[in-house]
């Protein structure tokens, strides 16, 4: 097999020769400049109305009162274990979501008579707000840390077990074809082709999922913990302490946008064809 | 090397998924396959060429009747056949080479001599340099080099290729066609190849198989006595021009 048959070589990433004219920078920055015009707007909007009287200083706070109990606060070490505390709740209850929901959603979308058997309840039990279930468990687990990571997980699971089944139906005929012709196992056609490619479906499913663990684990830490930021904002709010209040809130904030941004980011990583 | 195939009066009915009527798609096909020649078969769209192709690969049970590949009568996908699709089917996750890999990972795993041969049919294939390219980044007619690496990996005696030039632009596919004959010169292998393209049936192949409208039967074999190698000169030649107006007349004309 030495000859070689009218092979074409790869394309020369040669530059291109074209003077274009240079793109101006509202253009190329154009979603990034409206949208901190936006937020920074809001912000002077929100200062200006406290610090002229027209809102009432004592119930809104204000940006640069916000940001100065920040710097007091972020370092303090008993602000950073409620962080930490809400933190830890979530990545547990997100992970265990991400890996139980996996391991469900797949085989039933899989298997037709699993998908019969349980699509129905499923169905039921996402159409229920999840935070109904708040007292039930409870009532079964307890107040604590373990029954706050469980009411994440809770929250979190059914995005991903649904979107889980929904890849695992949806695979391409054509490629399930391929390894069939190849004589694959069905065990092998799941790994190799129905699992990678509900990849995109379970991400998905995972950037829903963040959302609703971030309100699960806020609603858990109001009604049962001594500790994390749902607590500590129920406790300065009650005591009219506003700015802390926004700082937490502000974080959790955050803490959404990171983790979203990740889930983007491994996207685009491995995802992208 | 390559085994010939035997189909005695196969009878294939086509159930669509659901409640869909089922459709006979094949009714008593008997027909011979030498070991390494080239067959093509052509009819009218939907006659049922591709549910043949797709049952003697395995993927579809017949109703009655016998396949035979070489000794053995076949009852499902086996490595001693291997199929070149329509659509190309590169799994989108997956690199080029661990694509055209995919066959053997499945069954042999891969060792020095068999990623040595791996590494010349890309070469022969053309796809020197795109090893690590994801299928989104090949057009069509490089897709379409891949899917017959990846069918010829696995080394099968049989080749079965499903209109694998139908989608990729005139040019391509005229350029793709010459190299298949080279591929089928060098490899020996017996290949069954379902095509609309008379033309493209007449260039390539040592026996046209031509089957009436559904369901499909065998009209007519027209052995194609034109010497070998063939080059896209003698795609332009009288012989052939003559040979494509026969055929044309029998997929026309009345059943």
């Amino acid at each position: 097999m030495s000859a070689t048959l009218g092979q074409p070589t790869p394309p020369a990433r040669a530059k291109a020769t074209l003077d274009l004219p240079p793109v101006h920078w509202t253009e190329r920055y154009f979603r990034l400049l409206w949208g901190t015009v936006g937020i920074v707007g809001c912000l002077v909007a929100w200062q200006l109305g406290s610090s002229t009287g027209v809102l009432d200083p004592l119930f809104v706070s204000s940006p640069l009162e916000v940001m100065r109990t920040a710097s007091r606060l972020l370092p303090s070490p008993e602000f950073l274990g409620h962080l930490s505390v809400t933190a830890q709740c979530l990545f547990l209850g997100l992970f265990g979501a991400l890996v139980a929901g996996v391991l469900v959603g797949l085989p039933i979308g899989w298997f037709p008579r699993l998908h019969a058997t349980f699509e129905p309840v499923i169905a039921a039990v996402y159409g229920v707000p999840y935070i109904a279930f708040l007292p039930v468990i409870i009532m079964w687990t307890g107040i604590g840390m373990t029954s706050r990571t469980i009411i994440v997980f809770w929250s979190a699971v059914f995005p991903l077990i649904i979107n889980a089944i929904q890849g695992a139906r949806e695979v391409d005929e054509n490629y399930l074809r391929v390894g069939k012709s190849f004589s694959a196992t069905q065990l092998q056609i799941f790994i190799t082709i129905a699992l990678p490619s509900s990849v995109p479906y379970i991400l998905a499913g995972l950037r829903t999922s963040i959302g609703r663990a971030i309100v699960g684990v806020v609603v858990a830490e109001f009604f049962m913990s001594s500790k994390g930021l749902g607590y500590f904002i129920n406790l300065k709010a009650n005591a009219l302490e506003m700015a802390p209040a926004f700082v937490a809130i502000a974080l959790l904030a955050l803490c959404g946008v990171a983790l979203v941004a990740i889930v983007t980011y491994v996207e685009n990583r491995f995802c992208n064809w | 090397m390559s085994k010939n195939i035997v189909i005695r009066g196969v009878v294939i009915v086509y159930r669509g998924r659901g409640d869909q009527e089922p459709v006979l798609a094949c009714d008593g096909i008997d027909l011979e396959v030498g070991a390494g020649r080239f067959v093509s078969i052509v009819g009218p769209s939907g006659c049922g060429k591709t549910t043949l192709l797709y049952a003697i690969d395995g993927l579809l049970p017949i109703n009655q009747g016998e396949i035979r590949v070489g000794e053995h009568s076949i009852t499902g996908p086996g490595t001693d056949r291997a199929m070149v699709f329509q659509s190309a089917s590169l799994l989108p996750w997956r690199t080029v080479w661990s694509n055209i890999t995919y066959g053997l990972r499945l069954h042999r795993g891969l060792d020095g001599e068999r990623l040595g041969k791996v590494d010349g049919l890309i070469e022969m294939v053309g796809l020197r340099g795109f090893e690590q390219r994801y299928p989104s980044e090949l057009s069509g007619g490089m897709q379409q080099r891949a899917n017959l690496a990846r069918a010829l990996a696995v080394d099968p005696d049989i080749l079965l290729l499903d209109e694998p030039f139908a989608s990729v632009d005139a040019q391509t596919r005229e350029k793709l066609q010459v190299e298949l004959t080279q591929i089928w010169a060098r490899t020996g292998k017996t290949m069954v190849f379902v095509t609309h393209d008379i033309a493209e049936a007449v260039f390539l192949s040592d026996q046209v198989i031509v089957f009436s409208a559904r369901p499909a039967r065998v009209r007519e074999i027209v052995d194609i006595d034109m010497p070998r190698p063939r080059s896209l000169e003698t795609k332009h030649s009288g012989a052939v021009q003559e040979y494509i107006k026969q055929l044309w007349n029998l997929i026309e004309s009345p059943n």
